[in-house]
Order: structure tokens, then sequence, then C-alpha cells
């Protein structure tokens, strides 16, 4: 069976606000989580081959060699200047694209979003292009039965467990902080072992849809958090203060349709 | 290019829930920019006074799929796909559910559309363009997005971020039954195995409380959370509060208001000891009038406050409880 794992690299200073660490990018968390999920089914199953993939900047290949140092077979980035600036449109056609290349892949697995964009439109994206069904929200997979999916998935006031059939793009829910601990020597391992790179010429992109020019979206512009309100303040003692605020109440409570 | 066809797309719930109606009535004000028309798209079970609703809300014409029950996300979307091909509309407003942005997200794609998420704001200003804002959590800021050689707009909406309004003299708009052949045929659908109910609280709608207390760092003691709750009895009022408010147990996480929470756009909105922090803004910026009570002079709220009163929680809750 053969899983691809999508990460996002994501601005380290993002995610850990208070604390120095030296590398830029780190693990968008709601993928960490999904790799680590993925990973646990290795246990179920050896043979199962775990397939990293990211699209991202060079700077963010350590994440690559940590992900094969995790445990999976193999860690694939796509880097290429064509990708700069691909909003949740060109993204999902880089990755979908590059998965088509990879062939025969039983499972995309996905994190719910991304902690910078938060958009969660990149999994349905994938899901469209490669014309497979796609499950979200969920907490973990449970195992295997006959070659479905066994999931457990958590929407709303409901937990449910689902079965489903491969191929599939899945998304879970939650996300973790928490860096993997890799020792030493296995790290060393997987940078001798090496991740793959590749562009857009060896996933054969077309040119029209990837980076700026694929997207749709452009930001314009950002502001701070907007129209300013005139303000009042209110003055005067405590006990004025609260007659104020009591009256508004009273004003505002009896104003029904 | 030109804005002649907005199109709210319709949830597979209710289609005249308070959220659509929100929706429809935002489309409304767009259109009414330069006369455009407002088209909604429904799918589901054909009732005559809910469809009329829509049309006094704003819509000029409703398209509905006669089809029950529609949980099926490719077959939604491919019925609503089918619906804007035929009609084409400029631009599409969806709900920001998990179901409606699932369908937005597919629909992005089949249209090679662009999509913005989670909009908390749409303009459209005089070069016929029309900008979507959505909060960008980690900056703190609200970006302003717009689309690009895109057939057609996409956003999805939250919940509680425009109100409902009725228009008075609406005619009787155009209703059409919107046939609906099945070519999609899920091959690989999923199987429910089992199913368990895992709270027990009923599905919260702070939406529909016109006065909304807010509890934030500020307030400490249990009793102090106590005594805003009775108050908030006495106004009618619903008590929600921050994500520290949900961790420190005194709300439940389906009354937390902020970016990863909920919105809420009442009449009056109080916040006891908010600091303002500037993803809880984002929740609450459509709000009538909002109040800010906190001891901080300096607080970040009391820039975005209408009134804003520097007290000690525990001090003007004393005074109110005497007055009343």
């Amino acid at each position: 069976m053969r899983i691809v794992v999508c990460i996002k690299p994501v601005r380290t200073e993002m995610v850990y606000k208070t604390e120095d660490r030296n590398e830029k990018y780190t693990f968008n968390p709601y993928d960490l989580y999904a790799l680590e999920q993925s990973l646990s089914l290795k246990k179920l199953d050896d043979s199962i081959e775990i397939i990293a993939l990211s699209m991202g900047p060079m700077d963010a290949q350590h994440l690559l060699v940590k992900s094969l140092a995790m445990g999976c077979d193999d860690g694939i980035i796509l880097n290429d200047s064509a990708f700069i600036g691909s909003d949740t449109l060109a993204t999902s056609y880089v990755l979908a694209t590059a998965i088509k290349k990879l062939n025969k892949v039983d499972l995309i697995v996905c994190g719910a979003k991304s902690i910078d964009g938060e958009t969660g439109q990149v999994v349905f994206g994938i899901a469209e292009r490669l014309k497979l069904n796609c499950i979200q929200h969920l907490k973990k997979v449970i195992g295997f039965e006959d070659d479905k999916l066994i999931l457990e998935q958590e929407n709303g006031d409901r937990r449910l467990d689902l079965s489903l059939n491969l191929p599939a793009v899945i998304a879970f829910k939650d996300f973790t902080l928490k860096q993997p601990d890799i020792s030493l020597l296995l790290h060393k391992r997987a940078k001798q072992k090496g991740i793959k790179i590749w562009n857009a010429d060896d996933i054969e992109a077309d040119g029209n849809k990837i980076g700026n020019k694929g997207s749709k979206t452009k930001v314009i512009g950002v502001q701070n958090i907007v129209t300013k309100r005139e303000r009042t303040i209110v003055n005067g003692s405590i006990a004025d203060k609260a007659k104020y605020l009591t009256e508004l109440l009273s004003l505002g409570s009896n104003i029904k349709n | 290019m030109n804005i002649d066809k907005i199109a709210v797309i319709c949830d597979s719930e209710d289609y005249d829930s308070q959220y659509i109606l929100q929706l429809i009535t935002k489309a409304r004000s767009l259109a009414d920019y330069d006369n455009s028309k407002v088209l909604v798209c429904c799918v589901g079970p054909y009732h005559k006074e809910k469809l009329q609703n829509l049309s006094r809300f704003g819509a000029d014409t409703i398209i509905i799929c006669e089809r029950p029950n529609v949980t099926d996300v490719w077959m939604y979307s491919d019925i609503i796909s089918e619906m804007l091909r035929e009609h084409m509309p400029d631009m599409a407003i969806f709900p920001a559910s998990d179901f409606g942005k699932e369908i937005a997200a597919i629909i992005s794609t089949v249209f090679e559309a662009g999509l913005t998420a989670d909009c908390i704001d749409i303009k459209r200003n005089k070069n016929n363009e029309v900008s979507f804002y959505r909060a960008a959590l980690n900056d703190s800021v609200i970006a302003e997005i717009q689309c690009k050689d895109s057939a057609i707009r996409l956003c999805t909406v939250k919940k509680g971020i425009f109100v409902e309004s009725i228009l008075e003299d609406r005619e009787r708009c155009n209703i059409e039954r919107f046939p609906y052949e099945i070519t999609y045929n899920n091959k690989n659908p999923v199987q429910i195995l089992e199913s368990k109910k895992i709270s027990n609280n009923k599905i919260v709608d702070i939406n529909k409380y016109e006065i909304v207390f807010c509890v934030g760092r500020g307030v400490k003691k249990v009793s102090t959370y106590k005594r805003i709750e009775d108050l908030s009895k006495r106004f009618g009022a619903v008590v929600a509060g921050t994500r520290v408010a949900v961790e420190e147990g005194f709300i439940n996480k389906e009354y937390q208001i902020g970016q990863s929470g909920k919105s809420v756009s009442p009449k009056i909105y109080v916040g006891f000891g908010i600091s303002g922090a500037s993803q809880h803004i984002v929740g609450i910026i459509n709000s009538g009038i909002i109040v800010a009570i906190n001891k901080e002079e300096n607080a970040p709220i009391f820039q975005y406050a209408d009134c804003s009163i520097v007290a000690d929680i525990d001090d003007i809750l004393d005074e109110i409880e005497k007055i009343i």
C-alpha cells in the first residue's frame, strides 16, 4: 500500500511565537499530526510505503529529511521558482500533478488546514483533481478491513466509525505542536539516504496552472484590524459607569422585532 | 469585468436558514450597487413559503433542484456546477459551514476559479472589482483579496458576519425548478459503521441573541463569572467567551467567539475583562454597539469599542447589582 502525506512548510515564527528556533521553516502543525497518524499505520503493516511530499523552498528540505528519519520511506520536495506565489488552486494543482507522477497511490493524507493560510481548501482541491473521494475531520485511523480503511471521525456532536474504499484522500482534524524526537543516528541515516527534489518539468506541470500565473486570487493589501469606532469613554465614578451600562442594557433588551 | 449576477449557494440543510438569509441580504446590497441580479441556488424539497421568504430578503431569481437529502458533497457540487454553468453568475457566495466550504473548494477546482475562504466582508469598488476581506490569523490583520482571470469569483462567508434584513415592497420573484439528471455516480460511497453522540449539549446558536456578554482573561473568579451569568439572564443575553475563558472552564467551546470560534453581530456586545487581541475582535466586528469593561486603561479593545469603561469587573458588578 502506498501512502502520500502532504506537508506544508510554514514559518517557524508563526508556530512558535515566543521561542527562538534556528530553523526558518517547520511542519504545519496539522500536517505533523497527519504524518504521525500515517506513520502509526506502518506499525499495523510494515509493508506500507509512506512518502512525504512538500511544495516549498529549499530552506524547508530539512522537513523532508526529518520525515525520513521519522519513518517515511521517501521524501520529495517540489521546488521551482515557478511554484512561487501559488494560491490554493495552484497548490492543489501542483500537489495533484506530483501525486499522479507517483503512480498507484492508495491513500493521500493531509492536515485539516495550514496555520498560515487557514483556508482548508487544498484537500478537496486535490481530491477533485484526482477524482477521488475525500473524508475530513478524522480523529484517527482504526485499521484495515479487506482493503477498506476504518476511520474515526468527529463532526459536531457525533463520533462516527467510517469504512472507506481506497484509493481516497483523507484529512485529520487535529494538530500537534510537539516536535518529533529524532535520534541523531536516524537523522544521519536519513540525510545519507537523501530526499528527492522535483521541479515543474519533473512533474510535467502546465506552466499556466502553477505559481502566480496559475493563481486566481491575489492579495491586494493587508490592513490592521479595521474601522475603529467613535469612542465614548464613560467617565465618572464607578456608580456612574454602572448606571450607564445598566441603562444601555435596559434599552437594548427592549429592542425586539 | 461586469458584475451582472450574484449567486448565493444554499447549504444542504434548510435553504432559508438565518445564515442563508444573511448571505442573501449581503448579495442584495452588493447587487444594488449597479442593478445586478441576485440568484439563489437551492437543493432540497420544494416549500413554497420558504422559497418566497428568500425573495423577501432580496432574491431576484430562485432555482431549486428538487432532490431530498443530498448529503453527498460530490453530487451536491455537481448539481451546483450545472446551475452555475447554465446561469453564469459573476460571483457566488457560499456559507462557510463544513459542507459549504467543501463544495466551494470542489467548485473552485472544477471551474478553476478564485475562492476566498471565511470572508468577513465583501465590497465592490468603482473599477467594478470585488474585494473579499478575511482575517489572517497570525498577522492579526485583515487581508483584502481579489480574483484575477477568474470567470467566477467565489467566496465562503462566516456565519453571523452579515445581518439579515427583510426588504419592503419586494415583488414576488421568479422561482424555477432546476432539472437534474444524475450523471454523477459515486462509486465509492463511505459507509457509516457506527454513530455515537458525544456530547449532551444542544447545538448552540449565539447568533439569535441581541445582547451578547463576553468573558475574557480579566474574569478570574468563578463567583465573578456567576454574577455575569445572573446579569445576562436579567437582560436576555447569552454569555460567550474568548479562548481563554474556554480553557479556564467557564464556558463551553460552543460559546467561543473569535477567529477560530464563532462570529456574532448582536445589537449590543459587552466584553468583560476582554483585552482585545485581534482574533477576538474579528468575531465581533459587525456588532451594533461594542461596550468594553476592563481595568487596564490601555487594553487594545478600547480602540475598537464604542463605549469604554475602565473599571474592575467586580466593582462594576457590585454597583450594577445595587441599581437593579
